[in-house]
Protein backbone atom coordinates (compact mmCIF):
# COMPACT_ATOMS: atom_id res chain seq x y z
CA UNK A 1 0.00 0.00 0.00
CA UNK A 2 1.67 3.48 -1.22
CA UNK A 3 1.05 6.28 1.33
CA UNK A 4 1.05 9.96 0.36
CA UNK A 5 4.36 10.10 2.48
CA UNK A 6 5.87 7.09 -0.08
CA UNK A 7 4.84 9.10 -3.14
CA UNK A 8 6.57 11.93 -1.91
CA UNK A 9 9.78 9.92 -1.20
CA UNK A 10 9.72 8.83 -4.82
CA UNK A 11 9.23 12.21 -6.23
CA UNK A 12 12.12 13.55 -4.43
CA UNK A 13 14.45 10.08 -5.59
CA UNK A 14 13.33 10.70 -9.01
CA UNK A 15 14.46 14.11 -8.99
CA UNK A 16 17.70 13.46 -7.21
CA UNK A 17 18.11 10.83 -9.60
CA UNK A 18 17.40 13.29 -12.59
CA UNK A 19 19.89 15.51 -10.83
CA UNK A 20 23.06 14.18 -9.88
CA UNK A 21 22.84 10.14 -11.73
CA UNK A 22 25.10 11.05 -14.71
CA UNK A 23 27.42 12.74 -11.98
CA UNK A 24 27.66 10.49 -9.82
CA UNK A 25 28.05 7.58 -12.45
CA UNK A 26 30.73 9.56 -13.96
CA UNK A 27 32.27 10.66 -10.15
CA UNK A 28 32.26 6.23 -9.80
CA UNK A 29 33.47 5.12 -13.07
CA UNK A 30 36.86 7.11 -11.63
CA UNK A 31 36.53 5.22 -8.40
CA UNK A 32 35.94 1.78 -9.72
CA UNK A 33 36.35 1.67 -13.85
CA UNK A 34 33.54 -0.56 -14.90
CA UNK A 35 30.69 0.91 -16.66
CA UNK A 36 28.46 -2.25 -14.62
CA UNK A 37 30.08 -1.52 -11.77
CA UNK A 38 29.07 2.54 -11.65
CA UNK A 39 25.78 1.65 -12.58
CA UNK A 40 25.02 -0.85 -9.87
CA UNK A 41 27.03 1.68 -7.35
CA UNK A 42 24.70 5.02 -8.25
CA UNK A 43 21.52 2.16 -7.50
CA UNK A 44 22.93 1.58 -4.16
CA UNK A 45 23.13 4.75 -3.73
CA UNK A 46 19.86 6.09 -4.58
CA UNK A 47 18.24 3.04 -2.53
CA UNK A 48 20.50 4.23 0.00
CA UNK A 49 19.29 7.93 0.30
CA UNK A 50 15.07 6.38 0.09
CA UNK A 51 16.24 4.64 2.84
CA UNK A 52 17.08 7.10 5.35
CA UNK A 53 14.40 9.35 4.02
CA UNK A 54 11.69 6.58 4.56
CA UNK A 55 13.26 6.61 7.78
CA UNK A 56 12.29 10.05 8.62
CA UNK A 57 16.01 11.25 8.68
CA UNK A 58 16.98 14.73 7.50
CA UNK A 59 20.02 14.90 5.17
CA UNK A 60 20.86 18.62 5.53
CA UNK A 61 23.37 18.23 2.85
CA UNK A 62 22.10 16.28 -0.24
CA UNK A 63 25.43 16.48 -2.37
CA UNK A 64 28.04 15.94 -0.13
CA UNK A 65 25.44 12.75 1.37
CA UNK A 66 24.89 11.54 -2.30
CA UNK A 67 29.01 11.73 -3.08
CA UNK A 68 29.99 10.32 -0.12
CA UNK A 69 27.45 7.58 -0.13
CA UNK A 70 28.47 6.54 -3.40
CA UNK A 71 32.21 6.64 -2.56
CA UNK A 72 31.69 4.11 0.05
CA UNK A 73 29.83 2.06 -2.04
CA UNK A 74 32.23 1.98 -4.20
CA UNK A 75 35.21 1.17 -2.90
CA UNK A 76 33.05 -1.80 -1.45
CA UNK A 77 32.29 -3.21 -4.58
CA UNK A 78 35.54 -2.79 -6.13
CA UNK A 79 36.89 -4.58 -2.29
CA UNK A 80 34.38 -7.02 -3.14
CA UNK A 81 36.26 -7.80 -6.61
CA UNK A 82 39.06 -10.29 -7.27
CA UNK A 83 42.68 -8.61 -7.43
CA UNK A 84 42.69 -9.14 -11.30
CA UNK A 85 39.26 -7.85 -12.07
CA UNK A 86 39.87 -4.62 -9.61
CA UNK A 87 43.53 -4.48 -11.42
CA UNK A 88 40.66 -3.87 -14.87
CA UNK A 89 38.51 -2.40 -13.65
CA UNK A 90 40.89 0.74 -13.09
CA UNK A 91 40.69 1.64 -16.49
CA UNK A 92 38.76 4.62 -17.11
CA UNK A 93 39.55 4.98 -21.09
CA UNK A 94 35.78 5.57 -22.33
CA UNK A 95 34.83 7.22 -25.20
CA UNK A 96 31.05 7.59 -23.95
CA UNK A 97 32.18 9.03 -20.59
CA UNK A 98 30.70 12.26 -21.97
CA UNK A 99 28.00 13.33 -23.58
CA UNK A 100 29.55 15.10 -26.28
CA UNK A 101 31.98 17.84 -27.05
CA UNK A 102 30.28 20.62 -25.83
CA UNK A 103 30.16 23.89 -27.58
CA UNK A 104 31.14 24.59 -30.76
CA UNK A 105 34.95 25.50 -31.21
CA UNK A 106 35.74 23.69 -27.91
CA UNK A 107 38.46 21.37 -28.67
CA UNK A 108 38.08 18.81 -25.96
CA UNK A 109 36.43 15.62 -26.97
CA UNK A 110 34.99 12.70 -24.63
CA UNK A 111 38.14 9.79 -25.13
CA UNK A 112 40.66 12.42 -25.07
CA UNK A 113 39.47 13.97 -21.40
CA UNK A 114 39.24 9.99 -20.64
CA UNK A 115 42.43 8.76 -21.82
CA UNK A 116 44.05 12.22 -19.41
CA UNK A 117 41.87 10.88 -16.66
CA UNK A 118 42.70 7.63 -16.71
CA UNK A 119 45.95 8.76 -16.66
CA UNK A 120 46.03 11.05 -13.22
CA UNK A 121 46.72 9.47 -9.96
CA UNK A 122 43.47 8.41 -8.09
CA UNK A 123 43.32 11.18 -5.42
CA UNK A 124 43.53 13.62 -8.16
CA UNK A 125 41.43 12.24 -10.06
CA UNK A 126 38.92 11.96 -7.38
CA UNK A 127 39.03 15.83 -6.48
CA UNK A 128 38.72 16.74 -10.56
CA UNK A 129 35.46 14.58 -10.95
CA UNK A 130 34.05 16.13 -7.83
CA UNK A 131 34.81 19.63 -8.79
CA UNK A 132 34.07 20.15 -12.47
CA UNK A 133 31.41 17.43 -13.13
CA UNK A 134 30.40 17.24 -9.30
CA UNK A 135 29.87 20.59 -8.77
CA UNK A 136 31.25 20.17 -4.81
CA UNK A 137 33.70 23.22 -3.12
CA UNK A 138 36.71 22.18 -1.85
CA UNK A 139 35.08 22.11 1.69
CA UNK A 140 32.42 19.75 0.28
CA UNK A 141 34.88 17.81 -1.76
CA UNK A 142 37.14 17.42 1.84
CA UNK A 143 34.12 16.18 3.87
CA UNK A 144 33.25 13.57 1.62
CA UNK A 145 36.92 12.33 0.68
CA UNK A 146 38.45 12.46 4.51
CA UNK A 147 40.71 15.46 3.83
CA UNK A 148 41.93 18.55 4.25
CA UNK A 149 40.65 21.39 2.29
CA UNK A 150 44.00 22.89 1.47
CA UNK A 151 44.60 18.67 0.36
CA UNK A 152 42.01 19.13 -2.00
CA UNK A 153 43.37 22.67 -3.38
CA UNK A 154 46.40 21.37 -4.16
CA UNK A 155 45.65 18.12 -5.43
CA UNK A 156 43.05 19.95 -8.37
CA UNK A 157 45.89 22.46 -9.04
CA UNK A 158 48.05 19.77 -9.49
CA UNK A 159 45.38 17.73 -11.80
CA UNK A 160 44.44 20.41 -14.01
CA UNK A 161 48.19 20.69 -15.27
CA UNK A 162 48.52 17.26 -15.95
CA UNK A 163 45.48 16.98 -17.66
CA UNK A 164 46.41 20.04 -19.88
CA UNK A 165 49.70 18.72 -20.59
CA UNK A 166 48.47 15.80 -21.89
CA UNK A 167 45.87 16.88 -23.55
CA UNK A 168 48.25 18.99 -25.38
CA UNK A 169 50.44 16.41 -25.81
CA UNK A 170 48.06 14.85 -27.70
CA UNK A 171 46.96 17.47 -29.71
CA UNK A 172 50.50 18.59 -30.69
CA UNK B 1 49.56 26.78 -26.41
CA UNK B 2 46.11 25.38 -27.35
CA UNK B 3 44.31 25.56 -24.07
CA UNK B 4 44.10 29.17 -21.95
CA UNK B 5 44.79 28.02 -18.70
CA UNK B 6 41.80 30.23 -18.01
CA UNK B 7 39.38 29.16 -19.66
CA UNK B 8 40.54 25.00 -19.54
CA UNK B 9 38.22 24.58 -16.44
CA UNK B 10 35.45 26.16 -17.69
CA UNK B 11 35.58 24.14 -21.40
CA UNK B 12 35.72 21.13 -19.25
CA UNK B 13 32.67 21.61 -17.45
CA UNK B 14 31.06 22.22 -20.52
CA UNK B 15 31.50 18.48 -21.18
CA UNK B 16 28.24 17.22 -19.68
CA UNK B 17 28.75 13.43 -18.49
CA UNK B 18 26.64 10.84 -20.53
CA UNK B 19 23.44 10.50 -18.63
CA UNK B 20 21.85 6.78 -18.00
CA UNK B 21 19.19 5.12 -19.90
CA UNK B 22 16.12 5.03 -18.96
CA UNK B 23 15.91 1.16 -18.06
CA UNK B 24 18.22 2.21 -15.20
CA UNK B 25 16.38 5.28 -14.04
CA UNK B 26 13.24 2.41 -14.07
CA UNK B 27 14.89 -0.18 -12.14
CA UNK B 28 16.30 2.14 -9.93
CA UNK B 29 13.05 4.26 -8.76
CA UNK B 30 11.77 0.37 -8.40
CA UNK B 31 14.11 -0.50 -6.04
CA UNK B 32 13.80 3.10 -4.26
CA UNK B 33 9.94 2.49 -3.73
CA UNK B 34 10.65 -1.13 -1.94
CA UNK B 35 12.63 0.72 0.84
CA UNK B 36 10.17 0.31 3.57
CA UNK B 37 11.67 2.40 7.61
CA UNK B 38 13.62 -0.02 9.06
CA UNK B 39 12.37 -1.70 12.34
CA UNK B 40 15.19 -2.52 14.27
CA UNK B 41 13.23 -4.71 16.59
CA UNK B 42 12.98 -7.18 13.95
CA UNK B 43 16.29 -6.70 11.47
CA UNK B 44 18.01 -9.84 11.13
CA UNK B 45 21.55 -10.20 10.93
CA UNK B 46 23.28 -9.81 7.85
CA UNK B 47 24.90 -13.09 6.07
CA UNK B 48 28.22 -10.98 6.31
CA UNK B 49 27.94 -10.13 9.84
CA UNK B 50 26.70 -13.99 10.55
CA UNK B 51 29.60 -15.27 8.58
CA UNK B 52 31.93 -12.75 10.89
CA UNK B 53 30.37 -13.72 14.25
CA UNK B 54 30.82 -17.42 13.37
CA UNK B 55 34.45 -17.20 12.73
CA UNK B 56 34.98 -14.85 15.65
CA UNK B 57 33.49 -17.96 17.72
CA UNK B 58 35.44 -20.39 16.08
CA UNK B 59 38.76 -18.36 16.71
CA UNK B 60 37.70 -18.00 20.63
CA UNK B 61 36.50 -21.58 20.90
CA UNK B 62 40.62 -22.38 19.58
CA UNK B 63 41.74 -20.10 21.96
CA UNK B 64 40.12 -21.47 24.75
CA UNK B 65 41.32 -25.01 23.37
CA UNK B 66 44.57 -24.05 23.12
CA UNK B 67 44.52 -22.19 26.94
CA UNK B 68 43.29 -25.59 28.40
CA UNK B 69 46.15 -27.46 26.58
CA UNK B 70 48.60 -25.24 28.00
CA UNK B 71 47.03 -25.24 31.38
CA UNK B 72 47.14 -29.15 31.42
CA UNK B 73 50.32 -28.93 30.38
CA UNK B 74 51.64 -27.02 32.56
CA UNK B 75 50.06 -29.00 35.54
CA UNK B 76 51.78 -32.43 34.35
CA UNK B 77 54.96 -30.23 34.85
CA UNK B 78 54.01 -29.29 37.65
CA UNK B 79 53.31 -32.08 39.18
CA UNK B 80 56.57 -33.86 37.99
CA UNK B 81 58.27 -31.53 39.60
CA UNK B 82 56.81 -31.93 42.65
CA UNK B 83 57.54 -35.70 42.48
CA UNK B 84 61.41 -35.07 42.05
CA UNK B 85 61.34 -32.86 44.99
CA UNK B 86 60.07 -35.48 46.86
CA UNK B 87 62.60 -38.19 46.05
CA UNK B 88 64.94 -35.64 46.28
CA UNK B 89 64.04 -34.82 50.20
CA UNK B 90 63.89 -38.78 50.87
CA UNK B 91 67.09 -39.50 49.63
CA UNK B 92 68.66 -36.42 51.68
CA UNK B 93 66.92 -37.75 54.62
CA UNK B 94 68.15 -41.59 54.43
CA UNK B 95 71.62 -39.49 53.95
CA UNK B 96 71.66 -38.10 57.07
CA UNK B 97 70.17 -41.43 58.47
CA UNK B 98 73.59 -43.25 57.11
CA UNK B 99 75.61 -40.31 58.45
CA UNK B 100 74.13 -40.30 61.80
CA UNK B 101 74.68 -44.19 62.08
CA UNK B 102 78.66 -43.33 62.07
CA UNK B 103 79.35 -47.01 60.69
CA UNK B 104 82.63 -47.55 59.79
CA UNK B 105 83.68 -48.33 56.17
CA UNK B 106 83.67 -52.28 56.16
CA UNK B 107 87.26 -52.66 54.45
CA UNK B 108 88.98 -50.58 57.28
CA UNK B 109 87.22 -52.21 59.98
CA UNK B 110 88.77 -55.95 58.39
CA UNK B 111 92.55 -54.92 58.42
CA UNK B 112 92.00 -53.43 61.94
CA UNK B 113 94.63 -56.29 64.30
CA UNK B 114 92.41 -57.61 67.10
CA UNK B 115 93.12 -55.43 70.76
CA UNK B 116 95.38 -57.41 72.93
CA UNK B 117 94.18 -57.71 76.80
CA UNK B 118 97.44 -56.07 78.63
CA UNK B 119 98.46 -57.33 81.99
CA UNK B 120 99.74 -55.24 84.82
CA UNK B 121 102.71 -56.92 84.75
CA UNK B 122 102.72 -55.59 81.29
CA UNK B 123 102.35 -57.83 78.06
CA UNK B 124 105.79 -59.72 78.75
CA UNK B 125 105.31 -61.33 81.62
CA UNK B 126 101.94 -62.65 80.50
CA UNK B 127 103.80 -64.26 78.15
CA UNK B 128 106.23 -65.93 80.62
CA UNK B 129 103.69 -66.85 82.89
CA UNK B 130 101.64 -68.37 80.09
CA UNK B 131 104.17 -70.49 78.88
CA UNK B 132 105.19 -71.65 82.32
CA UNK B 133 102.18 -72.71 82.99
CA UNK B 134 101.90 -75.02 79.85
CA UNK B 135 105.78 -76.42 80.97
Amino acid sequence: MTTPEDGAIRERIAALYDTYAARLRLYVRGLVGTPELAEDVVQDTFVAVAGQLAAGRTITHMPTYLYTTARHAAFGATRRLGRGRRARAALLEDPTLFAHAGSPGNPLNSLDISVALARLPNPQREVVLLKIWGGLTFAEIAAVTGTSGNTVASRYRYALNRLRTTLEEGTA
Amino acid sequence: MILDENDFERRLEQLPPRPLDAAHRTATLARTDAVRPIDVSRRRVAPETRRLLAAAAVVLLLAVLRGSALTALAETATASAHQYTRAAEEWARYVQRVHALELPPQGEAASEPEAVPVDEDGPQASHLLRINRWA
